[in-house]
């Protein structure tokens, strides 16, 4: 039995940031119940990665791997009924995820008081760019306009040279939000456990974003400095005769071996005794004297790496394909990816019959109003192109 | 929640990482134990004695209980602590020297990697991660990210694999060991490249100033010139520059194609305006512009301070603005807790 296993959760969650944080808890057991509009889908459904051949074009990579282990329930939020069919299960359910603009839940009725007035335990977990409040709360962004605005960026870059920002393969920002917004929620749902009752957690990723830099608004450091590092008398990338960069970081208690070793302590002695060796000498080398080195790796060289240096991170789901994996291990409790991402409405009928106590009939009646969609709305194309799309994400 | 009280009040941890463990593994085990301590849990840090004080030491033991002792005296301390403790925040050296009958608390064990749980720097992890491989210039050396983004996305790991293991505990299931390698999660932070990397066998690396987006220098800073194709043509709007509307650019991948001309032109355009200029121009057109203000910088902000962001911490010499932890639960702001903060307290006879 895994810790969330009596949890429901529905993740009005897009994209990256909220939806990877609704995945988290789905490893931790919660039931998550992803509801997606039909007049508002996911945007990752559309410029999350390459379809190929044979892969439906509503179920891009990124998307896919961020959304295994969810069900799915079409429901229309801007339709007068789509919003009652949605307050029924919130009166049933647990916690709602959201990342939406700011004002959005507002415009659709359904606010923290509007949930609350349901389901007075309910917790809503609110991921935005800026916060519920403020004077930047209208502030759209990407991750990496936080790097910029959270004081990452500038704390991030070569020695006398400009701020620099992870970027749009990486957008630091929306990666470690999931993690920090999916601990918050598990300590409500824990707090609530012991009789705390619900919550509205507002979380801005621009403050997790200098929270993370924390230390830096202690002291008036040194902005960018490369790759150097307070307290580390070396650090940096050198290239050996092959062409590899090697990471090196040499402490204090580093310098007699591996003047040893390479002749010398200085960065320049180092890069030039490094420039004389192939990377893989290099690292097994400077490893063998106690040396902090590696090979930076890029993606492909990751993947070679799977169940040698690292296991969980990605895992492949029942059909094979490599989606997110987990970011801890309990030996108590083994988790798993559960299936893999489906079409918008897959189980809209099995949502609002178990979870709202719809009938068929009702259910019906609702999807000819255009107020839910169920999977039968999705027209699922025997074969289509190949779609190139862009791998922007928030 | 009855006022005074906060969603961890009651739990205790102990958190420890032995003399010679990598500092990576210092910085993770610190910040769990520091977003425990904002949440009302009683964290005990155990340490060794004359540890050197630096920023990173106050951000990250602010409100926890430091225990100073001498290596020796380590492990019976530790399992002395242990009896009453809900989790033990550890690396793999101290977990091993610990007796086993203290481990009736939950144990998270982070460790920097599978292959090599005792070995390494946040540098090195995040070498093997990939991640470093994606930031920086590609005609120089790869470009670690500021602070200590590895350690500490480590620390928010083993926060959410610590409490998970707590509700089952409070449900009267097992919980633990919890295992967290820095490897493994930072290499869940770059998901997105390997799965490009996985399907089409290239994996995206650094691309520097030709980045689709690039930061460049404005009047009295820098901004980050973050925007997607759905913004393009707000972005045209706002800037009103003629040059924009250049024939190759007017598609995706017309843009793309001419990254490095496209790059030039809007770095000269946002070259004459002020970052409040840009931070105006974004919020009136919604462009995710991002104006580069600095940690220093920060402290004056309007909106960090509209949010309460950072707390004036007494430190024993002057104040420092410290960090809060990022949420607003029910509009409540968790004020770091300072007891005890800033001096270990030593614990073995003088000697």
């Amino acid at each position: 039995m895994r810790p969330m296993h009596q949890c429901r959760v529905l993740d009005l969650g897009i994209i990256t940031a909220g939806a990877a944080t609704s995945a988290v808890l789905a490893d931790l057991g919660a039931e998550v119940i992803k509801i997606e509009s039909p007049s508002y889908q996911d945007p990752f459904r559309k410029w999350s990665g390459e379809t190929f051949a044979g892969e439906h074009p509503d179920l891009p990579p990124f998307f896919r791997m961020t959304n295994r282990g969810k069900l799915n329930a079409g429901i229309d939020l801007k339709h007068p009924h789509g919003r009652e069919v949605f307050l029924r299960l919130v009166a049933k359910s647990d916690i709602v995820v959201e990342n939406f603009s700011r004002g959005v839940l507002e415009r659709l009725g359904l606010d923290y008081q509007t949930l609350k007035a349901v389901n007075p335990d309910i917790i809503l977990a609110s991921i935005s760019s800026q916060g519920e409040d403020g004077p930047d709360r209208p502030y759209v962004s990407f991750g990496s306009t936080l790097e910029a605005m959270a004081g990452l960026a500038a704390i991030t870059g070569y020695a006398g040279g400009p701020p620099v920002v992870s970027g749009i393969e990486l957008n630091f920002p929306d990666q470690v939000v999931a993690i920090f917004a999916s601990a918050m929620i598990t300590t409500a749902w824990f707090a609530k456990e012991n009789g705390a009752g619900g919550a509205h957690l507002d979380m801005s990723q621009r403050e997790l974003t200098s929270f993370l830099c924390g230390e830096a608004f202690l002291t008036r450091a040194p902005l960018r400095q490369g790759n150097a590092q307070d307290g580390i008398p070396l650090q940096e990338c050198f290239r050996s005769n092959d062409g590899v960069w090697v990471a090196v970081t040499v402490y204090e208690r580093n310098m007699r071996s591996l003047r040893k070793l390479t002749g010398g302590v200085t960065a320049a002695e180092i890069g030039a005794w490094i420039a004389s060796h192939d990377g893989a000498r290099i690292v097994s080398a400077l490893e063998g004297e106690g040396v902090a080195a590696a090979a930076v790796a890029d993606g492909t060289d990751v993947l070679a790496q799977w169940d040698v240096s690292w296991s969980r991170a990605l895992k492949r789901g029942a059909d094979g394909d490599i989606v997110k994996g987990f970011l801890f291990e309990d030996d108590s409790a083994p988790m798993t990816v559960g299936r893999p991402a489906v079409l918008l409405g897959a189980d809209t009928r099995d949502v609002l019959i178990r979870v709202g106590g719809y009938s068929n009939a009702e259910i019906d009646a609702l999807v000819t109003l255009g107020a839910v969609a169920s999977e039968s709305n999705n027209e699922v194309p025997a074969a289509r192109d190949p779609l190139t799309t862009s791998g922007q994400e928030k | 929640m009855t006022p005074g009280r906060k969603p961890l009040s009651g739990v205790t941890l102990v958190e420890t990482t032995a003399t010679d463990a990598p500092e990576a593994l210092v910085h993770a085990a610190g910040l769990c134990g520091r977003m425990a301590a904002d949440l009302g849990a009683r964290v005990i840090r155990i340490e060794d004695p004359g540890s050197k004080p630096s920023s990173a030491d106050l951000f990250l033991h602010t409100g926890k209980e430091r225990l100073s002792t001498q290596p020796r005296n380590r492990a019976a301390l530790i399992a002395d602590f242990a009896k009453e403790a809900d989790a033990l925040i550890v690396d793999p050296a101290s977990f091993a020297a610990m007796p086993e009958q203290s481990c009736s608390a939950i144990a998270v064990i982070l460790a920097m990697s599978r292959d090599a749980p005792e070995r390494g720097s946040e540098f090195t992890v995040e070498a093997r991660s990939g991640l470093l491989d994606l930031v920086g210039d590609p005609t120089r050396e790869p470009l670690r990210l500021g602070g200590h983004q590895i350690g500490y996305s480590g620390g928010l790991a083993a926060y959410l694999g610590m409490i998970a293991a707590l509700l089952r505990r409070k449900a009267g299931l097992p919980g633990g060991p919890v295992h967290v390698d820095l490897l493994d999660v930072a290499v869940w932070l770059n998901w997105k490249t390997l799965s490009t990397a996985s399907r089409t066998g290239r994996a995206p690396t650094r691309a520097g100033a030709a980045a689709e987006w690039s930061v460049v220098a404005c009047s009295d800073g820098y901004v980050a010139l973050v925007y997607r194709v759905q913004e393009w043509e707000a972005l045209k709007t706002a800037t009103n520059d003629v040059r924009l509307n250049d024939e190759r650019f007017q598609t995706a991948a017309g843009r793309r194609l001419h990254r490095g001309d496209l790059n030039t032109i809007l770095a000269d355009i946002f070259s004459s305006k002020t970052r409040s200029e840009i931070r105006a121009m974004a919020l009136s057109k919604k462009l995710p512009l991002g104006p580069v203000w600095t940690p220093d910088e920060l402290r004056d902000n309007p909106h960090m301070i509209a949010r309460n962001f950072l707390y004036l911490v007494e430190t024993g010499e002057a104040p420092v603005p410290m960090p809060t932890l990022p949420v607003k639960w029910n509009k409540r702001t968790f004020a770091p807790a300072i007891a005890n903060s800033a001096i270990p307290i030593a614990l073995d006879p003088a000697e």
